[in-house]
């Protein structure tokens, strides 16, 4: 912190899901944002989100951060005062260079300093009027180095992208990944649709993490309104939240499987990913756990007789998924595809801020469950993943550690379920507040921060899917790997298109 | 290889493996003549109509020059040893010389044919894949410089010489054993069996046969998939790219790229050498890598020796007096020095 | 009359096999899959349909799969099937011409992908020359083996009368056969080389260089494919089985064999990771050394 600002009034500090009032929010000058940033990044805070705060003339950059040492959120702001431009916190702190350059294609202010201000969404190919600039790929020079353009459309079921890779040879010099394909202004609807429309949007951010995204949104507007979610909803809600974790986590083994062309793996994996989803459709009648959560609880209950069921399912699943897992983990031409491909050096995951098992697979314990527990997390805690090594073989290993805990957590809570109501109608939203709603979805925390204007009304609705932080790190998994091996590294972090582009 | 294998089966009394060798040392030299002058005259017509020779440059000169294009790709094919043409007879013959010493030498030649058998695969492999490489990188895909002039096809008469030799190049591929006839009595200087008395020239000309039937199934294919499409829909669009619309030609593969996956395998033979810079900054502001295999002999032998008279040179012009007397001096020195070693 | 019968059993059998192949690792992924006659099924479609061609190509293009499949089926006439069905053309040397005649497949094939431009099929094309490059000489000092163990060289009787061959030269046969197979997985582009299912183009090998081949042209190298599979098969079957009966026992014993071939195959593929791309130099490498050990212990036994 810089001299002559004291300590109290340079952040406020708030609990996850918690609201404050805007002017609580320390307004520092420019100059100061250096020195906070450098502070964030070396006590390891997590960055939550940079992002413009336009109020009229003045005009702010608010800066959340999280801290995993005591579980404290905070916010602070930084006077731009006419400026169109601020020293770029990306020289020093990586983990800012996207939420810079995103900031930059929005409203046109500069960072000065950034290594690659380039479009984070908004390029030539996907604009029909063609003035937009053509994306500044970077070219590699040498007679022999030839570019691979992977995208937008793939030949799996998957998200449109354009990869463009640099190689010689078999080898990758340099992956950049160009995103936007899957832009539709979610947060623009988020911002001005009707309550009902804006819950359909939230689960649509991420169609494999709906439940995730809309629990995020749900517990911003419950943490503005103030209202207190009974406890068997929010039981209900942890066990649809694992549920979805066990389905994809498991679903990406089977697609690993496939990936290296083991059969067995990929064939079965795949079959008990449909397994957990039915599960989901018990609960609330759609795979995704779509229409399930709601502002205040939960719509859907879990009476006795489909609880029994649903333990019935994964004492018959469980052993099987855990065969296969063996299977897997020993075959040895599986694991010298999986081992030291794609490594994410530990000191590169904390400098990028990556999140999720991306993160606990470099050796970093970030896990919002653990470090800003919220809801159900407050009373019955998962043990946090963690494996060293940072290759595709790491990040398979705390998948599988993940869906085994969550397993058993879904187990426990279904085994004893809170008794109580499923809903609370929330109130009226605080007038001019800011909250920010923390959730460890599969991927890892998703964000929604989301601020009233005088009239309580939604003026900003920031989503923030660990994707964004997280695409990085494939362009790092990749550097100096063979290019027959992107595919696999790209399967292994699994991140979103849509959740990148909102 | 064919008269190395040809002599040992001399010294060890199997005539018929000796004349086998020589035949094919003979036609294989022959051969050579023709596809190397039809490379390079190829090769003279690409540097004539664009104005390079550098392969990494080059690119998609087949719909421009298709005519050179066909005479290159049979010339290609034709030295990297492929069937219907006249590589693929010469190579046979030493390939059936080789046979015949593993089937019937002593065991140390034996073992050699073995080797030498093996060796001779792997270079017909690596041939294949090197011309396969310069054919793709020269005349295919698209063009990798669309900046410089566009290229035309050559002059008629440097097609008609190209075209003489890749016929011929077919031709004897095709009739390899009326060829091989005319060249039994070079052969009997050699060795006391004439080829007649082989089986080879019954084997070459079933060879000369299903070469001919290759072509004519090839053609007959050809003839098959115009009459499927005849009421079909034939369209044309661009080549698959994921559908990206901004496509370059610098998204194709080169020719180092291309032969960077063999240069791995054989690294510690060729011992590339790497030049590379920008890769390891997070965010890189420019990147650069070339790689080249400089000859090992020019490198260690050659390349050490030179730099190293050149010092021991220098350091000898040190020690050079500035005095003529001192010339004097030495030249009297050295004049006692050898009276004293002749007469002492 | 025989030589009929090798036609027709060499161009008509060969697509079962892929059948056979995919049924298997249907199996072992606990589904059905399809039926064991569908490559005929998508060949007739194939042949049925248009085609596409992209504008950066050149007769070239169109020539690969021409060429490819001419040499392949020619390479056919040179191959005996099983002890009942001898090569319609056999001399010395035909040993020789069946692996030249593969390689002009190859490079037909690999020109071919090298004609789109595309990034990928360059690739493709790379991976080939260098794989087929490593897998020559694990092929020719097999057949080197062979022709030592049998005293000649020509596939008709080398691959005749084999049970004499397995009673002198026991250990030195099962090596050749793990080299055969080990090359057969590798030209044939299955697991763990190649993966033919994969939707993957960075990482394919085979199938990457045919992407912007469709229609006759597809259906010809998909049938090329398979006769090249049938074709290496019928090598490792002959090995692998030496009995001997009268000829409608040879060739139903030669059919079964081809058909335990795949089955085989299907195994392999099911219970194996891919290789990683850097490493299958190393296992055609290892190929190659078990084919040269094979020919040492021959060697040694004939010279003994």
């Amino acid at each position: 912190m810089s001299a002559g600002i004291p300590k109290a009034a340079a952040e406020c500090a708030f609990p996850n899901g918690g609201a404050v009032s805007l002017e609580s929010v320390p307004a520092l000058p420019l100059s100061a944002l250096t020195a906070a940033a450098t502070e964030a990044r070396d006590r390891q805070k997590g960055l939550i989100a940079l992002l413009p705060l336009v109020e009229g003339a003045a005009s702010r950059l608010l800066l959340l951060l999280s801290d995993p040492s005591n579980g404290h959120l905070s916010a602070s702001s930084f006077r731009l005062e006419g400026a169109k431009e601020w020293p770029s916190i990306t020289p020093f702190w990586s983990a800012a260079h996207l939420f810079e350059r995103e900031i930059f294609e929005r409203t046109g202010w500069k960072p000065i300093g950034h290594p690659w201000l380039k479009a984070v969404r908004r390029h030539r190919e996907l604009e029909a009027d063609g003035d937009a600039p053509a994306h500044p790929f970077l070219r590699a020079e040498g007679e022999g180095v030839h570019e691979v353009a992977v995208g937008p459309i793939h030949a799996g079921i998957i998200e449109p992208g354009h990869f463009r890779l640099q190689c010689f040879g078999e080898e990758v010099l340099h992956l950049e990944i160009q995103l936007g394909y899957q832009h539709r202004a979610a947060e623009h609807l988020l911002e001005t649709g009707t309550p009902a429309r804006r819950l359909a949007v939230a689960e649509s951010i991420a169609g494999d993490s709906a439940v995730g995204h809309v629990l995020a949104y749900c517990t911003a507007l419950e943490g503005l309104a103030g209202t207190k979610v009974p406890l068997r909803a929010q039981a209900i809600r942890g066990v649809a939240l694992e549920l979805e974790r066990i389905a994809n986590h498991v679903g990406d083994l089977g697609a690993l499987c496939n990936d290296v062309g083991f059969l067995p793996g990929a064939a079965y994996f795949g079959r008990m990913r449909g397994n957990f989803l039915n599960l989901l459709l018990e609960i609330s009648g759609s795979r995704f756990g779509r229409s399930l959560i709601v502002p205040g609880g939960v719509r859907f209950d879990i009476p006795p007789d489909l609880q029994a069921r649903l333990l019935g399912t994964l004492d018959r699943d469980e052993p099987q998924l855990e065969d296969m897992a063996k299977l897997v983990f020993s075959t040895p031409s599986v694991l010298s595809r999986f081992e030291g491909t794609g490594t994410i050096k530990s000191a590169a995951a904390v400098e990028f801020g990556f999140v999720g098992p991306t993160a606990r697979a470099c050796g970093v314990p970030r896990d919002v469950r653990s470090d800003h527990p919220s809801g159900v997390f407050q009373f019955s805690h998962i043990p946090v993943a963690v494996a060293e090594g940072g290759d595709v073989m790491a990040r398979a290993t705390v998948r599988w550690l993940e869906v085994l805990r969550s397993l058993r957590f879904v187990r426990e809570q279904l085994e004893s379920l809170p008794a109580g109501a499923l809903r609370r109608e929330p109130g009226a939203p605080r007038r001019s507040a800011l909250t920010v709603a923390l959730v460890e979805g599969w991927r890892g925390a998703i964000a929604h921060v989301v601020i009233t204007d005088e009239q309580g009304a939604v003026a900003r609705h920031k989503v923030i899917d660990p994707s964004f932080h997280n695409w990085f790190a494939v362009t790092l998994a990749v550097r100096r790997a063979q290019v027959s091996d992107f595919p696999l590294c790209n399967k292994s972090f699994n991140l979103s298109y849509a959740g990148h582009d909102l | 290889m064919g008269a190395g294998v040809g002599l040992v089966a001399l010294s060890t009394g199997h005539p018929a493996v000796a004349a086998l060798g020589f035949a094919g040392a003979l036609l294989h030299v022959t051969n050579h003549a023709l596809f190397k002058s039809l490379l390079f005259l190829a090769a003279g017509a690409v540097g004539k109509a664009s104005g390079t020779l550098q392969i990494d440059r080059l690119g998609g000169l087949a719909r421009r020059m298709p005519r050179t294009a066909l005479c290159f790709t049979v010339g290609a094919a034709a030295i990297s040893g492929l069937p219907p043409l006249n590589g693929f007879v010469s190579e046979f013959l030493v390939y059936l010389a080789l046979l015949g010493a593993i089937v019937s030498l002593p065991v140390v030649p034996q073992s050699a044919a073995v080797l030498a058998f093996a060796v001779l695969a792997c270079v017909g492999g690596l041939a294949s894949a090197c011309f396969a490489k310069a054919t793709g990188a020269i005349f295919l895909g698209a063009r990798r410089s669309p900046e410089e002039a566009v290229p035309q096809e050559v002059p008629a008469e440097m097609q008609l010489s190209m075209g003489v030799l890749a016929a011929a190049c077919l031709g004897i591929g095709l009739a390899g054993s009326t060829l091989i006839a005319g060249l039994d009595p070079v052969v009997r200087q050699f060795s006391a069996v004439s080829l007649r008395e082989t089986a080879a020239l019954g084997g070459l000309t079933l060879v000369g046969a299903l070469s001919a039937a290759l072509v004519g199934a090839a053609f007959a294919a050809w003839l098959s998939v115009r009459w499927l499409l005849r009421r079909r829909t034939v369209k044309t669009g661009p080549t698959w790219v994921c559908g990206y619309p901004a496509v370059q030609p610098s998204m194709q593969t080169t020719a180092s790229s291309f032969a960077q996956p063999l240069i791995l395998v054989f690294k510690n033979i060729l011992l590339p050498v790497r030049h590379q810079s920008g890769s390891s900054a997070a965010f890189p502001a420019a990147l650069a890598v070339e790689e080249h295999c400089p000859d090992p002999i020019e490198r260690f032998l050659l390349g050490p020796g030179v730099t190293g008279g050149a010092v021991a040179f220098s350091v000898a012009r040190q020690a050079q007096p500035k005095r003529v007397q001192s010339y004097v001096l030495a030249i009297f020195i050295t004049l006692v020095g050898l009276l004293w070693w002749r007469l002492g | 009359m025989r030589a009929a019968l090798h036609l027709l059993l060499f161009l008509v059998f060969p697509p079962l096999l892929m059948g056979v192949i995919n049924r298997v690792k249907a199996a072992f992924a606990g589904r059905r899959g399809p039926p064991v006659l569908q490559l005929y099924f998508d060949l007739w479609k194939l042949l049925r349909k248009g085609a596409v061609y992209s504008t950066t190509t050149t007769w070239i293009f169109r020539a690969g799969p021409v060429v490819s499949l001419a040499a392949t089926l020619v390479a056919g006439l040179l191959m005996p099937l099983g002890g009942g069905l001898p090569a319609p053309f056999a001399f010395p040397g035909d040993v020789i011409l069946f692996a030249y005649l593969l390689a002009t497949a190859r490079f037909a094939t690999v020109l071919a992908a090298l004609d789109t431009g595309s990034s990928f099929e360059g690739m493709g094309a790379s991976r080939e020359v260098t794989f087929s490059a490593l897998a020559e000489p694990a092929l020719f000092l097999s057949i080197a083996a062979l022709a030592l163990a049998r005293q000649s060289i020509s596939w008709t009787s080398i691959l005749s009368g084999q049970m004499a061959a397995w009673h002198l030269f026991g250990p030195a046969m099962a090596m050749l056969i793990g080299a055969l197979v080990l090359v057969a997985l590798a030209e044939n582009s299955r697991i763990p080389f190649d993966d033919p299912t994969t939707h993957l183009e960075l990482t394919m090998v085979h199938e990457v260089m045919i992407l912007d081949h469709s229609g006759p042209d597809l259906a010809m190298i998909l049938y090329g494919a398979s006769l090249k599979l049938f074709l290496l098969g019928a090598i490792v079957v002959r090995l692998a089985f030496p009995f001997e009966a009268s000829v409608p026992g040879h060739v139903a014993l030669f059919v079964a064999g081809l058909l335990v071939y795949a089955v085989v195959m299907g195994v392999i593929e099911s219970t194996f990771a891919r290789l990683r791309m850097d490493r299958i130099p190393q296992i055609l490498i290892a190929a190659s050394v078990f084919a040269a050990l094979a020919v040492a212990v021959i060697l040694v036994r004939v010279n003994a």
